[in-house]
């Protein structure tokens, strides 16, 4: 072998190691710092091999850009969209507190809005995960089957306030007007 | 147990590899390094000869790439849809729009050290002729400028557009400027002074387009209830 | 024995530990990692093809002395920020991917996809 420098070969080590704990940790976020941390020690091996450019550009992309966008990526994916049709102006507190429970467990973070449009107009126009509306008194909840979260959800409610309340279906069984 | 099957086999690939490589590597002439190291500096009147090679010997490449980067900006302003909340970009700055849940440590140094950013980068922008510097690197280090205000103040309205056109102009102008340089007939600028100019506005361009990817980003949505009609 | 040198070596095996990621996870986060993984071995294998120790940069005063090749730092510094912008793109196509099926594992996104209409 062509003798390198110890310090290049001690700087290579420590890349690959990080790189297997960056893979193996069950945590996501763990593993975003930890390949952040990567990124610089990268950066340094450029440097001992002559490449003062790359060392810069690595340095900072690597580091502040992707660890940032990462991070928010991971934050903003967890919105829950939820429309609720009013009729006579009234709520049901006690359905919204048992949704807001089953989403706190997986740290989502809830975006609620409410509306007097039809089922259909809103089904072509926004987009969203759960549909609530109110009819004769029973409640429906529109979503898709695919989305286990509306899926957990709706067993949930099922076992809290009985079958006979709760009606789902799925959004895109719906044809024509309601 | 199915990982430790693929761990197997991906480490018997690796040894395959190494063994190939091991078996063949030799050390390959140097004759296009020679070529590259004794005249570009002579001839791009530039010392730094990275820099005379993404601006003048491939310029192709450069073009290229840098339209790449415009084509994954496009992209991702389509896949993230932002049709509900237009409404929440009315907000103005204002001492209320200080958000109390971030810890006043980070916001007091991050507002020290981000005009330093912003002096780095121009630097680094700027000194791309005669030591380690140029386009790219100084635009991805003024792009933290936008990071670094997000972080002290989050609630702030920030326009998404405007890193998006402004990012189509620098680009054209680029290739204006490549279009002067590259025909013998009109052009007046010596090759030292189109790499100066060349540098800034690539700089500028790929600032403004990581600065649209991190904005469209943030914009997912922060209001609690809101009512439509 | 040739010439063999550590930093290729080195490239090799971080590319085959990315290839494992990919594989044999199921969180898609970590896929993502791991093509960022695979980005700085094949920089690492790029940069150290002619390398001998105790080389200059190509830049500023060269005479009479052994300098680096110019030719692969110009490529890969393109490719540093291309990656950052493939990777925006794939995080995009997360963020819609986490609101329609509500889990970040491919295999019960793909088992779920079969049962939607």
């Amino acid at each position: 072998m062509s003798s390198m420098n110890p310090v290049i070969d001690i700087t290579l080590i420590v890349i690959i190691v990080l790189a297997i704990f960056t893979i193996i940790t069950p945590r996501v976020r763990k593993s975003i710092i930890l390949s952040g941390i990567m990124s610089v020690t990268a950066s340094f091996a450029y440097v001992l091999l002559a490449a003062p450019d790359i060392a810069l550009t690595e340095a900072v992309v690597g580091t502040t850009i992707t660890t940032v966008l990462l991070l928010v990526a991971i934050k903003k994916s967890k919105i829950f969209i939820v429309y609720y049709i009013k009729r006579d102006e009234v709520i049901r507190e006690d359905i919204m507190k048992s949704i807001e429970q089953i989403l706190k467990e997986s740290e989502y973070e809830l975006q609620f809005v409410c509306t007097t449009e039809t089922v259909n107009f809103l089904k072509n126009n926004y987009s969203f995960e759960l549909l609530i509306e109110e009819k004769e008194d029973i409640i429906h909840l529109y979503g898709e089957y695919a989305n286990l979260t509306f899926v957990d959800i709706v067993k949930k409610l099922k076992s809290e306030f009985g079958e006979d309340l709760i009606s789902s279906k799925n959004i895109h069984d719906i044809g024509g007007d309601i | 147990m199915r990982q430790k099957f693929w761990a197997v086999i991906i480490f018997i690939a690796f040894l395959i590899f190494s063994y190939i490589y091991i078996d063949s590597a030799n050390t390959s002439s140097t004759e296009l390094a020679d070529l590259y190291i004794n005249n570009a500096q002579a001839n791009s009147q530039v010392q730094n000869i990275v820099t005379a090679i993404y601006l003048d010997y491939r310029i192709f490449d450069t073009i290229f790439e840098a339209l790449l980067l415009l084509i994954a900006v496009i992209a991702i302003f389509q896949f993230i849809k932002l049709e509900i909340f237009e409404n929440n970009l009315e907000k103005i700055a204002s001492s209320e729009s200080i958000d109390f849940s971030q810890s006043s440590i980070q916001r007091t140094l991050v507002s020290i050290i981000y005009p330093i950013f912003i002096i780095f980068g121009i630097y680094i922008i700027t000194r791309g002729t005669d030591s380690p510097g140029g386009g790219f690197q100084g635009g991805a280090i003024m792009t933290t400028i936008i990071m670094c205000r997000y972080l002290i103040v989050p609630n702030e309205r920030y326009d998404y557009k405007i890193p998006y056109t402004l990012e189509k102009i620098f680009y054209s102008a680029f290739l204006i400027l490549v279009f002067i340089f590259l025909s013998k007939k009109i052009s007046f600028i010596s090759t030292r002074q189109y790499i100066q100019i060349a540098n800034v506005l690539l700089g500028i361009k790929v600032a403004c387009g990581l600065s649209a990817i991190f904005l469209r980003f943030i914009y997912f949505g922060k209001e609690e209830a809101e009512e439509i009609e | 024995m040739n010439d063999i040198n550590t930093v290729e070596i080195a490239g090799l095996a971080l590319f085959f530990i990315a290839l494992f990621g990919l594989i044999a996870r199921r969180d898609i986060m970590k896929s993502i990692l791991s093509l960022m993984i695979m980005e700085i071995g094949i920089i690492l294998y790029f940069l150290g093809a002619n390398f001998r120790p105790g080389m200059v940069p190509p830049i500023g005063d060269i005479t009479n002395k052994a300098v680096a090749d110019p030719i692969p730092q110009a490529l890969v510094i393109t490719i540093i920020v291309i990656g950052v912008a493939t990777t925006a793109v794939t995080l995009s196509m997360y963020i819609s991917m986490f609101h329609r099926y509500g889990t970040w594992d491919w295999k019960k996104a793909r088992n779920n996809r079969l049962k939607d209409g």
